[in-house]
């Protein structure tokens, strides 16, 4: 009995310990604003605000003025490519930022000819620490590449099919496209200088596509200018500057928040907060109880269930004597 | 029970696991990013040595400025610490050279010209120069030479195994700086065979001429026509018809030719340019068969004196402005006359703010742009020229600053849940309140938007559910933004505490509750808890006869007992514990039923014979042993078992106390 007593009180310490430290864990998912680590996104709102969509239904409807990021991780709905496709029509900007993810869904059903390789960017002369991490400094000057010198990527990929004039950032002639992933050059593989930033208009909008989202991670942010290009892309419209969280992969840690988040929230409703007060009432006073009145009958009934049991036990064994 | 707490850990084990086998492989194939702090360090210093090879190949096809360029996009290559210096080093040297060829080429270019016109003493200047250049690219050439081993060395090409691809790319590059001294060699034979023709020339005699110019009239307003004339003739003073003369007034380039009589004339009108005296001059280069007969000329430079009416500007900006709040910006343009109209543009940074014409004094309203950041801006006031009149600018430093404003907002310490919470305030600026502005009031995920009124106050409402934490502290954020681009914003935050009152008061009953269940307990002691529990017994199981029958009383008669098959140990143990259970039987009175378990029959069976009872209880436990426990049997049991058995009969035979 002791042994059991043991096991669920521990198993509901262990469960509950878990979960505050998941609920107090800041976030570590890729791109995230709350994520303070290499890999979040927290110091662009130190650069200006920003704000979080949970989908795209949340796009504003007047969207001149507004900016938004999107790295698409996640495939998306048809609903979703005809809402980019009115925020880019009615004057919003959309900042394409991909590598190896669905980037090219939006781009067939916008009807661009651009497209994201989807292939390793390498470039093994000009780089930081090795070939992964390209330097781009064939830059066209432009409000976008206002006081930036230089851009360093992270594991990025480049742009197909975009016209030269359309064309703002191009990696170094040293850089290649790694399309069989053996990490060197083969001869049948493209070689810079190509396309990793480009810049189209749409209707009333702009569609600018970034080779690589890391630009706009923390640990990125201040290396070589990328923090000079993330400041001119806050500074193209005054208003307001979007990210799109609805197309990233949820990590297991942000999954389980969600759902301390949604028992929080019922906690806190009325009917919440009283199941929880009966359940700590029926919890704390229940040794009471057990011992005398009501408690000592359930007792008797469960002793004499237990007591059957044992009985009928021992008759199968002896009957096994036989 | 044991099984269920199994179950349960095996759910949530379950999953634990199993949701991030699904959410792993909805991830893309390809690592997004690493972390760069992280990164290892990978150089390829063979790609340094093609890159070099690329430099010097653009170099040899004489596009020096290309090299130039190519060499400084070095800076953003991936060096190893270790060649830093050498590459350094190395770089600089490639740019003296480039610098130098190109110097080198440009000198023999211009030599040659001046060769062609028979501009002899120009072009010896030249070549002397070309000599030094020629040398100078030389010494550098050897220095690189001497720095690309250095630079193989350092990279392991003296190393017995050498990286196949680092050792084509230095094999290239050698063979590559070769060209480069094929380069200077060729120039080195163009400026010997220069140099073989200015000889030549010397030794040609030549028939010098003589060029006059003057100007009709010898000063005029900008803008305004003047004759330029002249007369280009031989030393001897005989004219040279038909003979180009080439005249320049700044950058403007003008052309004449000259009569039978070697004069020439050319109308040249003064361009826009406030400035006194501009210089005229005329020069005369053989051509055609003039070369090799007549050597080239200058005239002296006629300074002609322009006219024009200068413009001053004083403006008087106000020291500070506010974005998107008009200001005035006075002034006067004074100029020889008031009553020409002139352009005026005034601009802030690179903004444009009007452009105007005006005349004399003026005053232009002007409106910073809403969105301009605060801090010193530039203002900038140009006049722009209108023929006779020069242009004039000014320029002042205006401060561009919005207005600050002030909120007092009552703001409790100190909130009991639930409630319904009412923050009012007041926004106001130094010099009254600020009506209309935007207040939003925000607190735990709720936030409500309200305006101020025309007195500034505003009241905001907010709803404060439960929630389960018992004391918390919370961040209220207000912030006012008001409509008008020169007010600036604010943002005021504020910690408030906030009891649950409901939370706190179950947590004391549940304290209190535990509170009192130890303390019952610690009183009620270890023989209380024993008795507690006979007395569930004797409760619970009442079918069990405790007290032993009268003699008088007729025995029940025996429950037929099974025939067991009691083979091997446990039959004999069990044997054993028969024989015994009779003889209790026989001497309590009291049955084992087929309902009773062996402990409830010894602690029914104790009661009436104490001090009988001792063997046959050890004699139970090796039965109970035998028939439910995995304990592993022996003989000894067994024989363990006779024995109590006998003993037992013995005692209860006896009627030993």
């Amino acid at each position: 009995m002791g042994l059991r007593k043991f096991l669920v009180i521990f198993t509901i310490a262990v469960v509950i310990l878990m979960a505050a430290v998941v609920w107090f864990f800041p976030s570590n998912d890729d791109y995230r604003l709350e994520n303070p680590f290499w890999n979040g996104t927290s110091d662009i709102d130190q650069i200006t605000p920003v704000s979080m969509l949970e989908s795209l239904s949340e796009l504003p409807s007047a969207p001149q003025g507004s900016t938004l990021i999107l790295v698409p991780y996640l495939p998306f709905t048809p609903d979703e490519l005809a809402t980019l496709d009115s925020f880019i029509s009615e004057g919003g900007v959309l900042i394409l930022a991909d590598d190896y993810g669905f980037g090219n869904q939006v781009l067939e059903y916008l009807g661009t000819g651009g497209r994201f390789s989807g292939e390793s960017l390498l470039d093994p002369l000009f780089n930081y620490k090795n070939q992964w991490f390209p330097r781009i400094f064939h830059l066209r000057t432009e409000p976008l590449t206002d006081e930036v010198q230089g851009l360093l990527l992270n594991h990025s990929t480049c742009l197909l099919g975009v016209a030269d004039n359309e064309v703002l950032a191009k990696s170094s002639s040293f850089s290649f496209l790694d399309q069989n992933g053996n990490g060197e050059r083969d001869a049948d593989e493209a070689i810079g200088p190509l396309p990793v930033i480009s810049r189209l208009s749409l209707a009333q909008g702009q569609l600018i596509l970034v080779a690589d989202p890391s630009l706009f991670i923390n640990s990125m942010e201040i290396l070589a200018n990328n923090y000079a290009l993330i400041k001119n892309i806050a500074a193209i419209n005054s208003s307001q500057l979007l990210i799109d969280y609805s197309h990233l992969p949820p990590s297991n840690l942000h999954e389980t928040k969600s759902i301390l988040s949604h028992i929080h929230d019922f906690l806190i409703t009325p009917l919440g907060t009283l199941l929880l007060v009966i359940s700590v009432l029926v919890l704390t006073l229940s040794p009471l109880w057990w011992r005398k009145g009501l408690g000592r009958e359930i007792r008797g009934i469960l002793f004499r269930l237990r007591q059957r049991a044992v009985r009928l036990q021992i008759k199968a064994k002896r009957g096994r004597l036989r | 029970m044991k099984r269920l707490a199994i179950s349960i850990l095996v759910t949530v084990l379950f999953l634990a696991i199993f949701p991030p086998l699904l959410t792993i492989t909805a991830q893309p194939a390809h690592i997004p990013h690493e972390n760069p702090a992280a990164a290892k360090e990978s150089a390829n210093t063979a790609l340094l040595l093609v890159f070099y090879g690329n430099v010097f190949d653009r170099a040899t096809y004489r596009q020096y400025q290309t090299a130039h360029d190519m060499l400084d996009e070095l800076k953003q290559a991936n060096i190893p610490p270790s060649l830093q210096f050498i590459v350094e080093r190395y770089n600089e040297l490639s740019h003296q050279l480039f610098r130098d060829l190109d110097q080198l080429e440009s000198l023999l270019n211009e030599a040659s010209d001046l060769l062609a016109v028979y501009r002899i003493d120009e072009a010896r200047q030249r070549l002397d120069d070309a000599r030094s250049s020629i040398s100078s690219s030389q010494i550098v050439l050897e220095d690189i030479l001497l720095a690309t081993a250095a630079l193989g060395e350092a990279m392991g090409m003296s190393l017995p195994q050498v990286d196949t691809q680092l050792s084509q790319a230095y094999n290239r590059l050698q063979i590559i700086i070769q060209r480069i001294s094929q380069l200077i060699s060729e120039l080195n034979l163009f400026y010997e065979r220069l140099v073989r023709t200015y000889e030549t020339e010397l030794l040609v005699e030549l028939t010098p001429t003589e060029l006059s110019l003057e100007t009709t009239p010898g000063a005029a307003f900008v803008g305004d026509t003047i004759t330029a004339s002249g007369r280009l003739t031989t030393s001897s003073g005989n004219p040279l018809d038909n003979r180009g003369v080439n005249l320049s007034l700044g950058r403007r380039l003008f052309a004449a030719t000259t009569d039978p009589d070697g004069f020439y004339t050319i109308d040249i009108t003064l361009p826009y340019r406030y400035v006194s005296p501009v210089l005229l001059s005329a020069s005369f280069n053989s051509s055609g068969d003039d070369i090799g007969a007549y050597l080239g000329s200058r005239s002296p430079v006629a300074e002609v004196t322009t006219y024009f009416h200068p413009t001053q500007l004083s403006i008087s900006p106000p020291p500070d402005g506010r974005p998107g709040l008009p200001m005035t910006i006075s002034g006067q343009i004074s100029s020889t006359s008031t009553a020409v109209e002139r352009v005026i543009q005034l601009s802030l940074g690179d903004t444009l703010l009007a452009e105007e014409t005006v005349r004399d004094k003026f005053a232009i309203p002007v409106t910073p742009p809403p969105q301009i950041p605060g801090g010193v801006h530039n203002l900038e006031v140009r006049v722009a020229p209108n023929k006779r009149y020069a242009d004039a600018s000014a320029s002042r430093d205006i401060a561009i600053s919005r207005i600050g404003i002030e909120v007092a907002a009552e703001v409790p310490l100190v909130v009991v849940l639930p409630k319904t919470m009412k923050i009012n305030g007041r926004v106001y600026h130094s010099s009254g309140p600020l009506p209309d502005a935007s207040v939003e009031v925000s607190l735990r995920g709720s936030s409500t938007r309200v305006r101020t009124a025309a007195d500034g106050t505003f009241t905001a409402t907010l709803a404060m559910p439960l929630d389960i934490s018992l004391v918390s502290p919370q961040q209220l954020t207000i912030a006012i933004k008001p409509d008008e681009p020169y007010y600036a914003g604010l943002g005021l935050k504020k910690t408030l505490y906030f009891i649950n009152a409901v939370s706190v008061g179950l947590l004391l009953v549940a304290f209190v509750s535990l509170g009192l269940l130890a303390y019952n307990r610690a009183r009620i002691g270890p023989t209380r808890r024993r008795e507690e529990v006979e007395e569930t017994v004797e409760v619970i199981a009442p079918t069990v006869p405790i007290s032993p029958e009268p003699a008088s009383t007729i025995r029940p008669p025996r429950a037929p007992r099974p025939g067991y098959d009691l083979t091997g140990i446990s039959g004999d143990i069990l044997s054993a514990y028969l024989s015994g259970l009779e003889a209790v039987e026989n001497a309590s009175g009291i049955m084992l039923l087929p309902h009773t378990t062996l402990r409830e029959f010894i602690d029914a069976v104790t009661p009436v014979l104490p001090g009988s009872i001792a063997s046959f209880a050890a004699l139970t436990t090796l039965a109970e042993i035998a028939l439910y426990s995995g304990h592993r049997l022996d003989k000894n049991m067994a024989a363990q078992a006779k024995q109590l058995a006998a003993t037992a009969l013995a005692e209860l035979q006896s009627g030993t106390a």
